[in-house]
């Protein structure tokens, strides 16, 4: 069953001239217990995205529907189902660490020790009884957290969660999150520009571009080998080997799959095609992303 | 889970260093407003007395000033008969004041076809109910108005000599009315002040709300609520609140609902503390009529812009409901309205706040809108708008041709919720 699913998202901003477009079409899903990342530039429309999800703004067309109930008809079903961090942990003015928790469980029915549970998670500790907007950018990101994982979310939405914070808090989140991911009770989707982050966590990964997404693929497949191959007639050798692309200058893209490198290299030269180079390419995400948005400038969309 | 939001905000508010600063500060400023009443009152108490130690000086004279006014060429009446009269009438008003009372309006003699005043058939509905307090007062000012009415009529103002003559007249029957005033209210038990800063738990608390609270009311709203929706704008709580399982709805009006408590209280806490304290220093005072007198204005002082308007204005159709006399029960009609007018304010200012970006910008479009309409006011057209000076006015509330202006502040309170709430309900948040 898909815990998110997105069809067909637009959004634009401004009027007339002024008009920009945030989000042309954007639709992908996130399975019950996956961990989807959602990549891209700055202005492509991650964040937008993500703010739909989350009901903070309203899309021109499209719709979205979080366990299994629309978010526009069924929007406390659907938020019921949803907890997250969009572009930056938002607290509430004046409040301590303590009383956003107490919120929380008063309008989640957050047990007690549940609450517990997530304070020591947060590792705030004294610091909950300061005001939240003293805090450090790292300090509210853990709070925000720690009000996120008290509510047991069934989708997790996170736009940018290591940010601001330290070593230490990043291999904590990544330490949690990996153990939700193992008790896939929680989906999880996430926009990093950190693609080491990305790659650890992620079962799949979105690509969005210019407000469209571009590319879908599982993280196994992102990170997988494919070699290069230079010859004297890159035309020929396509036909010749299934499943080869055009890379760039010169070079053909094969991934080896079942044959070996060895049954490629005698079918070329059977057919009279001289090979000059051979490069052994691991296919990581940094790699695809450099592939994707090579040239890319940021949009400068919201 | 709306009931726990509301309580959270509730909490919040009630909670926060800014509400309780300006409620402070409101108090303190009651306070200030009882002292300078205390000084006021005592004030004019002591002018009031060496202005009748004049009159008493004067009086010997007053006779020979009427004898020169009588030899005058040209004048026509008895200034003897006119003031005889008018000693005889309240002579007869001190004997038996509701049946001399009853008996003056009736006999009152109008030329046939000529229509009774509407004020005046009010007045005669009021004796014949027995209300006899109510009639002492009413009997007066008629006896009064058809007093100088008679003068009024027979002064030539075009002739000069006339007109000195007539002021000068004037003068000496106010003094004498006003002698003989003195003694009729003295003979039916009226405690005399003189002046409108009269510092009892009942007259404050009236002036509170219909004076000075309408001012302070929508700056004292303004101050509290402006920022309620825009602080979420800027510190990023909608990002929290909006993500909780809960309706726009109920996130708008459970933030309505909290506003208007917490304003209600900040103004009706120090109220009730200050017309306490006021209270019991200086005593409840009178709590209906006849209220205490202000010679120099020849009005109730604590009724003046009230009663006075209403009695000048009374229509059959909207006469003063029985028993809707006294300050105590003014204060049971004059809230609720308040109460309205506090929504409304209410209601504005969150609207401003919940489409604004920041709270600066939030808190001087409401001061805009609150001294707009103060500068509106001044020119008579705030009267078409919403005015907080005139809802809390019993004139308004009792009069014919304004009474469905009282319903104002209602219907555009109605109204800024419902547009708000639709606003609200599609409104982006980007913050």
């Amino acid at each position: 069953m898909n815990m998110l699913e997105i069809k067909g998202l637009k959004k634009s901003f401004g009027w007339g001239k002024k008009k920009i477009t945030a989000v042309a079409d954007v639709g992908f899903t996130v399975n019950r217990g996956e961990l989807v990342g959602f990549v891209g530039p700055n202005g492509s429309g991650k964040t937008t995205t993500l703010k739909m999800v989350s009901n903070l703004i309203w899309p021109d067309a499209g719709s979205i529907s979080i366990g299994g109930y629309d978010l526009f008809r069924q929007r406390n079903a659907a938020l019921g189902c949803l907890a997250g961090i969009v572009e930056n942990p938002g607290l509430f003015a004046g409040l301590t660490g303590m009383a956003h928790l107490k919120f929380i469980q008063g309008m989640r029915k957050v047990s007690k020790s549940r609450m517990d549970e997530c304070i020591e998670m947060s590792g705030l500790g004294r610091h909950l009884r300061r005001k939240a907007s003293e805090y450090s950018l790292g300090m509210k990101q853990r709070l925000a957290l720690a009000m996120c994982l008290m509510t047991n979310p069934q989708l997790l939405i996170l736009d940018e969660p290591t940010n601001g914070l330290d070593p230490t808090g990043t291999i904590a989140l990544r330490e949690m999150l990996a153990t939700m991911k193992n008790e896939g009770k929680t989906s999880l989707l996430f926009s990093s520009h950190m693609l080491g982050e990305v790659e650890k966590l992620a079962d799949r990964i979105v690509y969005i571009r210019q407000g469209k997404i571009i590319k879908e693929q599982g993280n196994m497949e992102a990170c997988s080998t494919y070699y290069l191959l230079s010859t004297d007639d890159n035309n020929r050798a396509m036909e010749v080997l299934p499943g080869a692309e055009l890379f760039s200058d010169g070079w053909i893209k094969i991934t080896l799959g079942e044959t070996s490198l060895d049954a490629i290299i005698v079918v070329v030269k059977s057919r009279g095609i001289a090979i000059h180079d051979i490069q052994k390419r691991t296919y990581d995400l940094e790699a695809v992303y450099e592939e994707l948005y090579r040239g890319d400038t940021p949009s400068g969309a919201k | 889970m709306y009931k726990s939001y509301l309580l959270f905000e509730l909490k919040r508010q009630f909670s926060s260093l800014k509400t309780i600063v300006i409620t402070a500060i409101f108090l303190l400023g009651l306070a200030g407003y009882l002292s300078y009443s205390v000084y006021m009152h005592r004030d004019a108490h002591e002018r009031h007395i060496e202005s009748l130690r004049a009159i008493e000086a004067y009086l010997p004279n007053l006779t020979a000033v009427i004898r020169a006014a009588q030899q005058h060429e040209g004048l026509t009446i008895s200034i003897e008969r006119t003031a005889d009269e008018t000693a005889a009438i309240l002579t007869m008003l001190s004997e038996d004041v509701r049946r001399v009372s009853a008996q003056r309006i009736h006999a009152d003699t109008y030329l046939p076809g000529e229509e009774v005043p509407a004020w005046e058939r009010v007045l005669n509905a009021h004796v014949l109910r027995h209300e006899r307090l109510l009639a002492n007062f009413y009997a007066w000012r008629m006896v009064r108005a058809a007093y100088l009415g008679v003068c009024a009529t027979e002064i030539d103002f075009n002739d000069p000599t006339m007109e000195a003559i007539y002021r000068l007249r004037y003068t000496e029957t106010q003094l004498m009315t006003t002698i003989q005033f003195y003694r009729y209210l003295q003979n039916v038990g009226v405690p005399i002040i003189h002046s409108a800063y009269e510092p009892t738990a009942f007259q404050l608390a009236h002036r509170i709300i219909s004076t000075l609270g309408a001012f302070i009311l929508p700056i004292l709203v303004v101050l509290l609520v402006a920022d309620v929706f825009s602080k979420e704008n800027e510190v990023g709580g909608y990002k929290v609140l909006l993500l909780q399982p809960l309706s726009r709805m109920k996130v708008y009006l459970a933030k309505l609902c909290s506003s208007f408590i917490v304003c209600v209280t900040a103004f009706v806490l120090p109220m009730a503390l200050i017309s306490s304290i006021a209270g019991i220093v200086f005593g409840l005072g009178l709590g209906g009529y006849p209220v205490p007198f202000a010679p120099a204005q020849m009005q109730p002082a604590t009724y003046y812009e009230t009663a006075a308007q209403v009695l000048a204005r009374l229509d059959p159709g909207y006469i003063v409901p029985d028993g809707f006399i006294a300050v105590s029960q003014y204060l049971l009609w004059g809230l609720p309205f308040v109460l309205i007018f506090l929504l409304f304010a209410v209601s504005l200012t969150t609207f401003i706040s919940m489409t604004a970006r920041d709270s600066v910008f939030s808190m001087a479009v409401g001061f805009g809108i609150v001294l707009g309409s103060l500068v509106l006011t001044a020119f008579g057209f705030g009267r078409v708008l919403w005015n907080p000076i005139i809802y809390a006015d019993m004139d308004y509330i009792v009069t014919s041709g304004n009474a469905g202006l009282f319903w104002y502040p209602l219907l555009w309170a109605a109204i800024l919720i419902i547009v708000g709430f639709l606003w609200f309900r599609k409104k982006d948040v980007i913050c």
